[in-house]
């Protein structure tokens, strides 16, 4: 069922009819937006639930002339973003923990290992920022569709490109950095070597 | 075509949406600068290890059955004309119950709570009544110049009695009749 006949549904005032197709339609996306933003399976998964039990309350006020994918893909954003924010001013952080960004920029240079063979996909997304992490996971998620990137993120087509593309170049500077953690120095410590 | 716009074009022609002329441009020189050639080599590598790397995750076998449960519909989502049976079982359920009222309303139980008060009212201002028209044959008899003022408290008492006995039994007639 497309989403058109869901709309004629929800204007017939049929919800109950209506949410059947939208659970089966959206849950799968609606969780892997959520994975990509919680990056917790089992968060992903409550979050979804919850998201589909506000979309349940909701049919009956949702506006009919918006679009259902882009009002569903906010309420989902929000909550988990909420779920965010509620987890983490209940966060403990340990004071010893290690510092992960330094200044070590390692160049690419043709000795380098070369990526791909090796990659440990999962350390390097976790090293990764969370403005980049987060399209990176949904882009692969979603079989490598802009467009889809672009609708359930809620942001412009060529910022999902410049955002991906920015990504991947980190990515390839994190993979540099964990094949040869120490072949590097920093670079003010280089500057003294050569000096 | 530079190396910096061969970076910035670089994923555009991995995925084959260069114009024909750029991917030309593209092609001849990742094929003469050996730097450009290792980032798109590195960059198609990246790519598939990203692809194997990100797994899908899936929810669990029993997700549906929880939101159902969440949703407070049972094992699904009610069709219209479960929803319309629900609806009229509701409201049989409704009318038996106010049929079971109406018989105790008839009851004895039922009579005298709702007779009892107004019954009262009406006999309060009957004898109120009667001493009004004791009062008025005083009256009568001595004048209005006459009418002791330690009177007027009973009078003005008496009349209200009657007046609330009035209004409340036939609030009760009222409601009666739509029974």
């Amino acid at each position: 069922m497309e989403d058109n006949d869901i709309l004629g549904l929800l204007e017939a005032r049929q919800y109950g009819e209506a949410f059947t197709p939208v659970v089966e339609r959206y849950k799968d996306k609606v969780f892997r937006l959520a994975f990509s933003i919680m990056h917790n399976e089992t968060q992903a998964e409550d979050a979804t639930q919850d998201v589909l039990v506000k979309i349940w309350r909701g049919l009956p006020g949702f506006n009919r002339g918006a679009s259902l994918s882009t009002w569903i893909y906010i309420i989902t954003r929000n909550t988990c973003f909420t779920e965010i924010k509620r987890r983490d001013r209940h966060r403990t952080v340990s004071l010893q923990e290690p510092e992960l960004e330094g200044d070590f920029i390692p160049e690419l240079q043709s000795s380098d290992p070369e990526p791909g063979s090796e990659m440990d996909v999962e350390s390097m997304l976790a090293k990764l920022p969370e403005k980049y992490r987060q399209v990176v996971t949904l882009f692969y998620l979603e079989q490598k569709k802009y467009e889809e990137t672009a609708a359930m993120m809620g942001i412009p087509l060529g910022t999902v490109k410049t955002l991906l593309f920015r990504a991947r170049k980190e990515l390839l500077r994190i993979h540099a950095e964990m094949v040869r953690p120490k072949a590097g120095l920093p670079r003010t410590a280089l500057n003294i070597t050569v000096l | 075509m530079s190396c910096e716009e061969t970076e910035l074009r670089i994923l555009e022609h991995q995925e084959n949406q260069l114009s024909p002329a750029l991917r030309e441009k593209m092609e001849t020189h990742l094929a003469d600068c050996a730097s450009c050639r290792m980032f798109a080599r590195q960059l198609q590598r990246l790519d598939a290890a990203l692809s194997a790397g990100i797994q899908t995750p899936v929810l669990s076998a029993n997700f549906d059955q929880r939101l159902a449960e969440r949703i407070g519909v049972g094992s699904r989502i009610l069709s219209e004309a479960e929803r319309a049976e629900r609806k009229r079982a509701l409201q049989a359920e409704f009318e038996a119950g106010q049929a079971r009222l109406g018989r105790g309303l008839f009851g004895l139980d039922g009579l005298m709570r709702h007779l009892i008060w107004p019954a009262l009212a009406v006999v309060f201002g009957w004898l109120a009544w009667q001493l009004t028209l004791d009062l008025t044959t005083h009256i009568t008899a001595q004048s209005l110049g006459g009418l002791d003022p330690r009177l007027l408290p009973w009078l003005t008492a008496s009349t209200v009695c009657l007046a609330v006995g009035l209004v409340e039994l036939y609030r009760e007639a009222a409601f009666l009749r739509s029974r």
